[in-house]
């Protein structure tokens, strides 16, 4: 009885139900607001200690500052964009790392289910269905390396360095614990809610530092991207089993732009 | 000899607690500090500059345009007043108290700069300050913004919002502000972030004549919202019925590149 325990009652329901014991002591509960705080601490964590065994595992990759290069494309290719613009796209590259990653769900689900034989009465019974229990195929202690990596293509029609966004393509692709993932597919514009993309020109200054002061405008174009994919397949090795993970990708790259749109 | 050393080191004890006296006069001008936190986004609109009007010198294919709006700080947002002059002093704790319930900061901002697509370039504008304090007011204040050159005491700041919905915005760390939910996203040019220095400055009447405000307005950010969507060169309509757009609908896409 937990919430007898955290709240040291002595009331005859708390036997039964740790909710009903919360109703009867419910101004118990409001005469002591650190109780109230510490129950309301323990309801969220065992609600959402619920939730999380119903949804899918969750990865987040989170991209320090990186500079890349915003790299125009032939005509002939698949984006096709009005003059004056080119077509142009940016090549972003993030990788899971296991020492910043939470990555037990990994190790949990690579228990596999393995055929097993059942005797009774001391007979092998050969006759019967197979039967099945849950052992885990290998002990893994901890995933120690995670090769999983997150390529992600921005396409752009470009005007002097000034990008407007066409689409991306992501690939999902690599090994961690007892699952590999290979997943690709195409983000559109009007797939607004799963991501946002926003594009500033830097300017070399920062908040106090240039007031007062001429400053010259930099070349530096700054795009944010975040990303959430949904439900992307990790399978087992042996092609047996599937769990579904949702990505969140938060990127921040720098190119430099053209020094005609001063 | 011992004795003159000892003579004059009275003297120079006696000029020190003098001047010290004399800088830490009450009567001295106060530092009043105005912090603003937005509780929610501005909307404006990206507008046509008037006829006749001077226009900046836009790169080839931008559009001179103009941002322009006015902001109550007090109802948009969360206003609070401190002060960096000594504590103990009966007057500066009742000032705090007496601004604290009588302080309206209006902005007024207005921005000129170029556009293309849904990106903006701030070139020149000014926020001009306003409003009541405490028992006396905010002489009304322009603050200067430049972005090539020149003394400047005011700041904007653009960020183009290419694609997809607009973040939550976090300023502080338990303090985050929303896009309202009834604007589409497709309408969405930008944000723009209006801020003044944080510099001193003696803009007070009243009481206040001879103290000093510094604002950290931290800062009130702006939706910039297109008027119509004309402003792109391309239409929305036009770049969805385009090669490109088809092209990427299909997941085959993906498989294509």
């Amino acid at each position: 009885m937990r919430w007898r325990w955290i709240l040291g009652f002595e009331h005859e329901t708390c036997r039964s139900s740790a909710l009903d014991c919360i109703y009867s002591n419910f101004e118990m509960i409001l005469a002591s607001k650190a109780l109230l705080v510490v129950v309301l601490v323990a309801l969220i964590s065992a609600w959402s200690g619920v939730q999380a065994q119903a949804q899918n595992a969750h990865l987040e990759l989170n991209a320090r500052r990186t500079s890349v290069e915003l790299e125009i494309v032939a005509p002939e290719s698949a984006i096709s964009c009005k003059v004056p613009m080119r077509p142009a796209k940016i090549d972003i590259v993030n990788a899971l790392n296991p020492q910043t990653h939470d990555l037990s769900s990994f190790v949990e689900t690579a228990l596999r289910k393995k055929p097993v034989v059942v005797r009774r009465g001391g007979q092998t019974d050969t006759e019967g269905p197979e039967s099945q229990a849950r052992f885990a195929s290998k002990s893994f202690s901890k995933v120690q390396a995670a090769d999983v990596e997150l390529r992600t293509v921005l396409y752009f029609c470009e005007y002097l360095g000034f990008p407007e966004f066409v689409g991306l393509v992501y690939t999902a692709s690599g090994e961690v614990g007892n699952f590999t993932v290979h997943k690709r597919d195409a983000v559109t514009s009007d797939q607004g809610e799963t991501f946002s993309l926003t594009f500033e020109r830097g300017f070399k200054w920062y908040r106090d530092s240039n007031f007062g002061k001429s400053d010259t405008p930099d070349t530096t174009g700054r795009l944010h991207l975040s990303l959430e994919l949904k439900d992307i397949p990790f399978q087992t090795q042996e092609g047996d089993g599937e769990m579904l993970v949702d990505l969140t990708l938060s990127s921040f790259v720098e190119f430099p732009m053209p020094e005609s749109s001063q | 000899m011992c004795h003159a050393f000892f003579r004059k080191s009275v003297r120079i004890f006696l000029w020190a607690s003098l001047t010290c006296s004399v800088f830490s006069n009450p009567v001295a001008a106060r530092t009043w500090e105005i912090t603003f936190l937005p509780n929610e986004f501005v909307i404006a609109k990206l507008m046509n500059l008037e006829p006749g009007e001077p226009r900046p010198v836009c790169p080839a294919g931008f559009r001179p345009m103009r941002v322009a709006s006015q902001i109550d700080l007090r109802d948009n947002g969360q206003l609070t007043v401190g002060t960096s002059s000594p504590e103990h002093y009966k007057s500066t704790k009742t000032g705090v108290e007496r601004i604290r319930d009588n302080l309206n900061p209006k902005l007024e901002f207005d921005l000129i700069g170029c556009a293309f697509m849904k990106h903006f370039l701030p070139q020149s504008g000014h926020i001009d300050l306003s409003g009541t304090f405490g028992t006396g007011e905010i002489k009304p204040t322009r603050f200067h913004f430049q972005a090539s050159g020149g003394e400047k005491d005011a700041g904007f700041w653009y960020r183009t919002q290419l694609a997809g919905s607009l973040q939550s915005t976090r300023l502080a760390w338990n303090k985050t502000i929303e896009a309202p939910a009834h604007l589409s996203v497709e309408k969405i040019l930008g944000t723009l972030w209006v801020y003044v220095s944080h510099e001193p400055f003696a803009i007070l009447s009243g009481e206040y004549a001879n103290d000093f405000v510094e604002f950290d307005l931290d800062g009130p950010r702006i939706i910039v919202v297109s008027a119509d969507w004309t402003i792109a060169r391309f239409s929305s309509a036009e770049r969805r019925s385009g090669k490109v757009f088809l092209v990427f609908r299909s997941k085959a896409f993906a498989a294509v590149i």
